[in-house]
């Protein structure tokens, strides 16, 4: 293994000399091989690794690149990781959605809010459904310059932290901080005294939760798309406007589906015939997938799937898997 | 119309419209600083590369012209043409529009990059970026 390093170090180091002898110019150079031969890499994580340190333009790439992506990139080599670990720019806006949140420990998520060193501003926790009280409240009290809390779906997260959380946060307002935008949709303890506690020291379009207007409950409330429904005031209709317990929409468009054709995707959620029509579907049951059910590639329209359901696949306890054919 | 030179690391000049210069805040601020006598010397972008990047500012100065008949389709497939390159001269083409402080382009091409590293595992990140080379040598 050692010998074949080698090899492939002396490889490289015959290619870049010729690189240099012919590169016309500083600027090839320097940059004209992709991995360069300082050594760097001889000591790095990755196991069998060329002796090798990434090319300078990946170094501008990495604010680009979304968190799975980063951590990553950061075991590929010793130069990486330290360029990933120690940028605090690259950590200010930490966003955990649905390619991670279910691996997402505590411990985790304090270690990966730690590399923002203090100066982390938006915090999105997508369904994290490990992260406790705790961990949260340990984050914001050592960020206070957190502006964004979007915690949708973090069933253990309490909204008796929120409010304490968004309480030590406020105190910075007369600094110019405070908090611009919080998200405590599924959260446990969504109550009408709390949220009112919230309106209180928060802009009330802070919030995604507001009294529903037709059953009350402290809930997260749409807007219809229907063209028909937002022209409610020149038609003299009712305004379309409430919780999806009281007005059922689709799922891709978020228009009233109460008297249209409409259609179930796997995950049991609803679809207009439109975009029932449009969305790709499983090869067996021919239902849709949906938005939620998803990250990117059943919004392909010509992505080809089986659903979960179809698979029966719960892969390792982590949820749902999807195959592409 | 008024013309800037513009010289690149190996000595070749290109001449461009003042106007499509202007795209590059960093020729911007030399010409501030310098006026438009002499020719504008680029030594960190090779002659390939700063063709390349003419030919994207230009493209997309056409495009963003009153008149033109360019759909946003017609303007993707340029954009996606321009990026189908090796990853070494999609790397240079970042460091040079990072240089040149080209916005537009420096994003298009991160996010070339990003999208080839997404989702990869480290080993094939690893094993992209280095038969990249191989290729290349």
């Amino acid at each position: 293994m050692l010998e074949e390093d080698a090899d492939k170090a002396g490889f490289f180091d015959k290619k870049i000399g010729e690189a240099e002898a012919t590169g016309p110019s500083y600027f090839t150079q320097g940059t004209s091989s992709l991995w360069s031969t300082d050594g760097f890499g001889k000591e790095g994580p990755f196991e069998g690794s060329v002796p090798t340190s990434p090319h300078e333009g990946l170094f501008y790439v990495l604010p680009y690149l979304l968190l799975k992506d980063l951590l990553s990139v950061e075991q590929v080599c010793r130069s990486l990781k330290d360029a990933v670990s120690c940028d605090v720019l690259l950590w200010q806006h930490l966003k955990i959605d649905h390619s991670l949140n279910t691996k997402l420990t505590d411990e985790a998520l304090l270690k990966l809010a730690a590399r923002s060193q203090g100066r982390l501003q938006s915090l999105m926790l997508v369904e994290c459904l490990r992260i406790s009280d705790e961990a949260i409240e340990q984050v914001v009290a050592s960020n206070p310059m957190l502006s964004r809390i979007l915690l949708p779906g973090c069933i253990r997260i309490s909204v008796d932290a929120v409010v304490r959380m968004v309480e030590f946060l406020e105190r910075g307002r007369s600094q110019g901080l405070g908090v611009k935008q919080i998200k405590i949709r599924g959260l446990s303890g969504v109550t009408k005294d709390n949220l009112e506690r919230l309106q209180m020291l928060l802009d009330e379009r802070a919030i995604d939760v507001e009294a529903c207007p037709r059953c009350k409950q402290p809930r997260a409330v749409f807007d219809c798309t229907r063209d028909k429904c937002r022209d409610w005031k020149a038609l003299k209709i009712p305004q379309c406007r409430g919780c999806i317990f009281c007005i059922s929409r689709c799922e891709d468009c978020g228009m009233c589906i109460d008297d249209t054709d409409y259609e179930e995707t796997f995950c049991l959620r609803l679809l207009c015939s439109d975009c029932w029509l449009r969305l790709p579907k499983c090869l067996e049951c021919n239902r849709p997938g949906c938005e939620s059910s998803s990250d990117y590639f059943i919004r392909r329209p010509d992505a080809i799937f089986v659903c979960p359901d179809c698979q029966g696949a719960y892969k390792n306890g982590a949820g749902l898997e999807f195959y592409v054919i | 119309m008024v013309k800037v030179t513009l010289k690149s690391a190996e000595g070749d000049v290109f001449e461009v419209d003042e106007e499509l210069a202007l795209e590059s805040l960093m020729v911007k601020n030399m010409i501030e600083d310098v006026g438009l006598d002499s020719a504008i010397s680029l030594p960190n972008v090779s002659s390939t590369i700063l063709a390349k990047v003419i030919e994207y500012i230009k493209f997309h100065m056409d495009a963003q012209k009153d008149g033109s008949k360019k759909t946003s389709e017609e303007i993707k497939a340029f954009d996606d043409d321009f990026v189908n390159v090796g990853i070494p001269t999609l790397f240079e083409m970042v460091l040079a529009s990072n240089y040149l402080n080209v916005k537009s382009l420096l994003s298009l091409t991160c996010n070339t990059v990003a999208n080839m590293i997404k989702t990869k595992p480290p080993a094939e990140v690893k094993e992209m970026f280095t038969s990249a080379k191989q290729a290349k040598a």
